[in-house]
């Protein structure tokens, strides 16, 4: 099917759009309203789905309707470090339970539901996570055809055992598998791909993967509320593309829980570059960590498709981060106290809410809203052996001895594990500035007052609040 | 009735890009090397590591590459034991006897009932 056309990296990313249109189905300039303004809720509308419907497909696909659970122990354990009458109970969606072994299933069920239904003759995604093995379980029991494209290996061959794992699961359901070295021509390799096979692109931004998301947060909410006879004060999401802040908080709000506050959590790797082949395997988190968090957060749009439909920006609330060290202790913690042996995705969150839980009041509820399935490769025991082999020291202590790359610290005690805010209005400001300069403005006076509403909705602040920050971006 | 064919199952690898044709916007040790895949697929009759091939994949498309293993196996694991992880899980089970009125050595004598 490629033919002869040009296969150089120069060439295949200059028919990007060209490939991406074909390879998605949706014709993103129809949501388009100007130079900037997208009509965001328009384009979630695109995929046709209610609430309603995708439940119901995710229910013929085993997702879905996953327990929730009460960490009793781990409770009892942030109370005895909170002051009286603090500890919120902390609650878990058991999400290792759907398909695959993780909430990504949901993600993808929709997906490749749309492109066996639409006539693609199969999907592919490039994932390291266990978003391939959620693609390549669906596209099994559909029949469709799967191909995943990973970043797998360093120069010298060395895998990173987390993803080796996933690209063995992968495997498992049948998928063919292209593990390639790090570098962002991942895309490069994705946009050939999609080419040649005229499959459709399972992107992880597409509006009916986060649409499929939904249906966590609403069960979440609706879970809660049964329970406790209100909304959870807080769901804490492990973040990282955006996609499961996104629709974890739309699916909350679909379930009235407009008081329920969304804390994005995520590992530090701060000053790890995330296309150096060196530090490619000097990080214990293939994802949930900041090298995601924050550029997909000032920047959704770096996506695999022409305009991201996750966008975390609108919908959290907070946003802190936790070291290594604190995620893996928390998943012994899970373990030895809990009898749960997950992870490490939702770990991440785990660890933020052991910290946050402590500042709520007792008879409130926190939320972990993920678990995923753990094993060879992925269990803390196995990416601290290949840290240290890879010269990274693991010492006991506390976040403060951590420093990504070189020394992992892991708590000595539970009193140890903490958070690190991340000042939201900084990221806003942010993203404001690279919109102004995608722009060519100089600043907010070139802006149209339908311009101001759609950067206050996509920072979630009021108009008057997006202009003072809008003025922050000039200094 | 003619017998199959053998086919093994092998791991191919091949160069995507060289370090000329790689996108310029990388970090100095990543732009002085390739950018490398590997893939699976079944290869007809007797191959050698090392030797070029076209191998056809689950999915029935074929790519060509250098044999890097036959019936590739997978290797990673769960690692040596963390010695501080299995501590902290001690002191934080002791922790939590202590908060529930049981003293430590006490709880773990009950556990162990």
């Amino acid at each position: 099917m490629l033919g002869s056309r040009e296969r150089s990296h120069q060439a295949v990313m200059a028919r990007q759009a060209e490939i991406l249109k074909r390879a998605v189905g949706i014709d993103y300039d129809q949501y388009r309203r100007g130079r900037l303004v997208v009509d965001y809720e328009g384009l979630m509308a695109c995929t046709g789905y209610s609430i309603d419907r995708i439940a119901q497909v995710q229910a013929g696909c085993k997702v879905g309707n996953t327990p929730l659970v009460e960490l009793k122990r781990l409770t009892a354990l942030a109370r005895s470090l909170a002051p009286a009458g603090r500890g919120a109970r902390i609650l878990l969606k058991d999400e290792a339970a759907n398909a695959s072994g993780s909430f990504k299933a949901r993600r993808a069920s929709l997906s490749v539901h749309e492109s066996k239904k639409r006539g693609y003759p199969g999907v592919i995604a490039a994932t390291s996570g266990n978003y391939g093995a959620a693609v390549a379980a669906m596209a099994a029991m559909q029949g469709q055809k799967c191909i995943i494209v990973q970043e797998t290996y360093d120069s010298a061959g060395r895998g990173q055992p987390e993803i080796v794992e996933k690209g063995r699961a992968c495997e498992a359901y049948g998928a063919e598998v292209w593990q390639m070295t790090v570098g962002p021509e991942l895309f490069y390799m994705h946009l050939l791909l999609l080419e040649e096979t005229g499959y459709f692109n399972a992107s992880l931004y597409t509006p009916f993967s986060v649409a499929g998301i939904q249906t966590l947060g609403r069960e979440v909410g609706a879970e809660v509320t049964a329970l406790t006879g209100r909304p959870p004060a807080a769901v804490v999401v492990t973040h990282a593309g955006g996609g499961n802040t996104t629709g974890t908080a739309r699916g909350l709000a679909a379930a009235g829980c407009e008081t329920t506050q969304v804390i994005g959590a995520s590992v530090d790797l701060s000053g790890l570059h995330m296309a150096s082949d060196h530090d490619f395997n000097r990080k214990s988190f293939t994802t949930g960590h900041t090298g995601f968090g924050v550029p997909f957060l000032t920047n959704p749009d770096r996506a695999d498709v022409p305009y991201n439909a996750a966008r975390p920006l609108r919908y959290m609330d907070r946003y802190v981060t936790v070291n290594q060290g604190a995620v893996f202790y928390i998943t012994q913690l899970l373990a030895v106290l809990e009898g749960l042996e997950r992870g490490p995705a939702g770990n991440t969150s785990l660890a933020a809410a052991f910290v946050l839980a402590q500042e709520l009041p007792s008879d409130e509820v926190i939320v972990v809203q993920e678990t995923e399935y753990t094993g060879a490769g992925k269990h803390p025991t196995a990416q601290l052996t290949f840290a240290r082999d890879m010269g990274v020291e693991v010492v006991g202590g506390p976040a403060s001895r951590d420093e990504p790359g070189k020394i992992i610290a892991i708590p000595r005690a539970p009193s140890e594990v903490a958070v690190q805010e991340v000042d939201l209005d900084r990221i806003r400001v942010s993203y404001l500035r690279g919109q102004l300069e995608r722009m060519g403005l100089p600043g907010a006076d070139g802006l149209t007052s339908e311009e101001v509403e759609y950067l206050a909705a996509e920072t979630n602040v009021a108009e008057e609040e997006c202009l003072r920050l809008l003025s922050g971006c000039t200094k | 009735m003619c017998e199959a064919p053998a086919r093994r199952w092998v791991e191919i690898g091949f160069t995507v890009l060289t370090p000329e044709q790689r996108t310029t916007r990388l970090p100095e040790d990543t732009r002085v090397v390739p950018y490398y895949g590997r893939l699976k697929g079944f290869v007809s009759g007797e191959v050698a590591v090392g030797e070029e091939v076209e191998v056809e994949t689950v999915t029935g498309r074929r790519v060509r590459g250098e044999v890097l293993r036959i019936e590739p196996e997978y290797t990673h694991s769960f690692g040596r034991p963390v010695v501080e992880l299995i501590q902290a899980g001690v002191e934080a089970r002791s922790l939590l006897a202590w908060e529930e009125g049981v003293p430590p050595a006490c709880g773990a004598a009950r556990e162990g009932a």
